[in-house]
């Protein structure tokens, strides 16, 4: 590449230019690494990697600033130069022109002269004809630059062409510049040159219908291309010199070269072919590389591609597996709250099949109780017919006693059943108001007292007249009425009924004591336990559960006890309480009143 | 027992004229406007209101519900106890009087003028006039009567309100029912009632008294 003798020089300056390579020892690390750096990117020149050089050199940035002016000159001389050898001459153009604006001091250098003549070489084959002239008469004007004879030989031969273009047309000139030329080449012995110099200078005076002079030098440019076989200028020579001889009707002569240069022609034609198809397979390789590199881009962004794809389907996924979880969430949820509701409705069901079922009972036992009563009814209404007609008024006496009996058994069953119809109706709400205890029980045993005479019962009633209860007035009756018939019913002939009433505790107590059948074991431990809805034992069964229902109601409780000879039935209450909270029967009984009055005490008399 | 009606009209005329502390309905009277309308009239004002009890035959829920809108105090049915009944008369008294309880326990309760006490298991109407005095008897009062006494569980004060201008206090323990007043013993301090007995009167009130009763021995 710097193959030229000026440009072989310009290697050398760089060289010695580096302390590295003129082993000078720098003051400092920082000047070492600079001067180390200066000689690495010099290396790369002289080993001819000049693309390293460029990449490297873009690298090194802002080290190269603490390198000298000199080295920072010419290594951004590499980099212009190495672009206009690339022929990038847009590039070049711009990092010559930089270059020569910048070290504007360092002029008097050659290596600045051949950056100028670079430059101008450059304008030339941009074809901006009037600076690269104006640039190659700077250099050769400039003493201190005349850098070697090829150059001068350059200079003047590109001057002289740039005369003969169109634009810049100057015969004179270009003649000057030509013979300056040709005779540098005829120093310089370089058969090419003066060939092309005798062209040129033939082309110049062809311009200017010098016919004969033309042909006299183009002919001895031929003496000169001919033997050397200068095939590119023989064409043209060839031509020149049939289309003159053409003009001047040496026809003859005209054919023969018109012939060379066909000959010529097809010779380069075919060396240019060799050409065209090198170029054609260098295109195709080029083609080829192009596509693999499209390829490649195709392939990666098919991988691209692909790993959104695949991005967007672990999202998808992720998504998927959140709405799936929310939805798990959700049916959990209600399946959780459908078998709670569930619960609740088997529990109500239970509840509803157990009422049912003892609704089928009491309706069974109803029928049943009721049935033998009004069957004997019948029987003994019979029969009472019959002793009326006998006027036997004493057997009708009789009869009708039992009936009235059995009557009211089967009375106090309807009761019941009326009550406990009552009682398990929604909303039968209970009243509660201050009950005295003891005028009430004295109102139930009114009732049972001509019972209790026809078994010879004795009712002792003891009960405190103090004592007052919070409760239900209608459902309390209930109890007691049930309970006073059973203590008949169940008693022995001569037999007692006990009543007491008393404070136990924070509760009221009315304890019924009556002799006879003892209540058994098992109805006293289901009443007692509050798991009694069985109607066991008819429907005195019923009677009991209702008391147990209805003590409830009144927020109190039945017991049952078998005592020796009969039973003890106790129900608990709550007493009543007056506004400060006091229960009423605690106050203070009054005393017992005499009928006399007394004297007062303080008359003195 | 203040009267009996055998059908609505009558009964409807009956209770705008006589002054009845207590009424007991039948339900079915015979005609169109039955008990329950009559209970209703004396709940709208039309006729003097007065506690009411049905004693009825009638024991349909039907029925049962017309009558408990009209809140009767209580609602028996026939064949009917007597205590039960009369059970019923006493706790409508004392609820009226807003004194539930006293009659049970030995009180008297003061009703439309009158004072209700049980003895021997009957309710008595007693009439103020028949009181002689009233006594403060530590946290009560005795009524006393010619021939019983009645404890009465109200202030002095309370009493002086409620009973007739006859009374007046003559000691801070006694009030004196004026119609009873025999003579006044002026230096014994005492004063002898129509019946014989004696009872106490202070300086305070002696003045006050001769004025009005100049009766000495």
């Amino acid at each position: 590449m710097f193959g030229q003798a000026n440009e072989v020089n310009f290697v050398d300056s760089v060289k010695n230019c580096c302390n590295v390579c003129r082993s000078v020892i720098p003051e400092n690390n920082k000047g070492l690494k600079v001067e180390e750096q200066y000689h690495k990117l010099h290396m790369f020149i002289d080993n001819g990697d000049l693309d390293r050089f460029l990449v490297e050199k873009q690298r090194a940035g802002s080290l190269l600033l603490f390198s000298s002016e000199l080295q920072r000159y010419y290594l951004d001389h590499s980099e212009a130069h190495i672009l206009f050898l690339k022929e990038l001459y847009i590039e070049a153009k711009e990092k010559h022109e930089r270059l020569i604006e910048k070290y504007k001091n360092l002029s008097h250098i050659v290596s600045y002269g051949i950056a100028v003549h670079d430059l101008a070489s450059i304008y030339y084959e941009l074809e901006e004809y009037e600076k690269a002239v104006e640039h190659y008469k700077l250099v050769w004007v400039n003493q201190n630059w005349i850098p070697d004879i090829n150059s001068q030989a350059e200079i003047t031969n590109n001057i002289g062409l740039v005369y003969l273009t169109d634009a810049y047309y100057n015969a004179d000139s270009a003649l000057f510049y030509q013979n300056k030329s040709l005779s540098i080449n005829r120093q310089l012995n370089d058969s090419l040159g003066i060939a092309t110099g005798l062209l040129n200078i033939g082309n110049a005076y062809s311009n200017e219908y010098e016919d004969a002079k033309a042909i006299a030098i183009w002919e001895e440019a031929l003496g000169i291309a001919e033997p050397k076989g200068y095939k590119d200028i023989l064409d043209e020579l060839y031509y020149n010199l049939a289309f003159l001889h053409e003009e001047q009707g040496n026809l003859q002569a005209a054919l023969a070269y018109r012939k060379l240069f066909e000959e010529v022609l097809e010779e380069n034609w075919n060396r240019d072919r060799v050409w065209e198809l090198a170029e054609k397979e260098k295109a195709y390789e080029v083609e080829l590389r192009e596509s693999r590199i499209n390829g490649l881009e195709k392939e990666k962004k098919l991988q691209q591609a692909e790993t959104e794809r695949k991005q967007w389907q672990r999202n998808a996924f992720i998504l998927l597996c959140l709405a799936l979880g929310g939805l798990g969430l959700v049916i959990w949820r209600a399946y959780r709250s459908k078998k709670a509701v569930n619960k609740v409705i088997s529990a109500k069901n239970d509840e509803l099949s157990e009422l049912n079922a003892t609704k089928d009972q009491l309706f069974s036992i109803i029928t049943h109780d009721l049935r033998s009563p009004v069957l004997s009814l019948k029987r003994s209404n019979q029969k009472l017919l019959m002793s009326l007609v006998e006027r036997n008024h004493a057997q009708a006496i009789d009869i009708a006693q039992d009936n009235r009996s059995s009557l009211d058994n089967t009375f106090q069953l309807i009761e019941n059943v009326l009550n406990w119809g009552v009682s398990q109706q929604k909303g039968y709400d209970v009243q509660f108001e201050k009950v005295h205890v003891r005028s009430l029980v004295q109102q139930m045993l009114y009732d049972y007292r001509s019972l209790a005479e026809e078994k010879a019962i004795t009712i002792e009633e003891n009960c405190n007249p103090t004592i007052f209860i919070r409760a239900d007035l209608y459902s309390v009756k209930v109890v007691l009425r049930n309970v006073l018939d059973n203590a008949i019913k169940y008693n022995c002939k001569n037999g007692y009924i006990r009543l007491s009433c008393n404070r136990q505790h924070s509760e009221v107590r009315l304890k019924i004591e009556n002799s006879g059948v003892s209540v058994p074991k098992e109805v006293q431990a289901k009443l007692n336990a509050g798991t009694n809805h069985v109607f066991k034992g008819g429907s005195g069964g019923i009677g009991l559960w209702l008391c147990d229902d209805m003590m409830k109601k009144n927020g109190g409780r039945i017991k049952l006890f078998s005592m020796d000879d009969g039973t003890r039935t106790c129900l608990y209450f709550n007493p009543f309480k007056d506004e400060k909270g006091q229960d009423i029967y605690s106050r203070r009984q009054p005393r017992r009143l005499r009928n006399s009055a007394r004297r007062p005490a303080n008359t003195g008399r | 027992m203040a009267g009996t009606a055998s059908n609505s009209n009558e009964a409807y005329a009956a209770l705008a004229e006589i002054d009845a502390d207590l009424v007991i309905l039948d339900i079915h009277l015979g005609d169109t406007l039955d008990g329950i309308a009559l209970a209703r009239a004396m709940n709208d004002g039309d006729l003097p209101g007065r506690p009411f009890i049905f004693l009825t035959s009638a024991t349909d829920k039907a029925t049962f519900q017309a009558a408990k809108i009209t809140h009767p105090h209580s609602y028996l049915t026939k064949p009917f106890n007597p205590l039960e009944l009369s059970y019923s008369i006493e706790l409508a008294i004392e609820k009226t009087s807003d004194d539930v309880g006293q009659l049970a326990l030995g009180g008297s309760v003061e009703y439309n003028g009158f004072f209700f006490v049980k003895q021997n298991g009957m309710l008595n109407k007693i009439s103020p006039s028949e009181i002689a005095y009233v006594k403060v008897e530590g946290k009560y009062c005795e009524l006393h009567s010619q021939d019983s006494r009645y404890i009465c569980r109200k202030s002095l004060t309370a009493l002086m309100n409620m009973l007739p201008n006859d009374f007046r206090q003559v000691h801070r323990n006694y009030l004196l029912n004026a119609n009873h007043l025999l003579k006044i013993d002026v230096p014994d301090r005492a004063i002898y009632l129509s019946d014989k007995r004696i009872i106490p009167v202070s300086l305070k009130y002696l003045d006050d008294l001769q004025k009005d009763y100049p009766v000495l021995s």
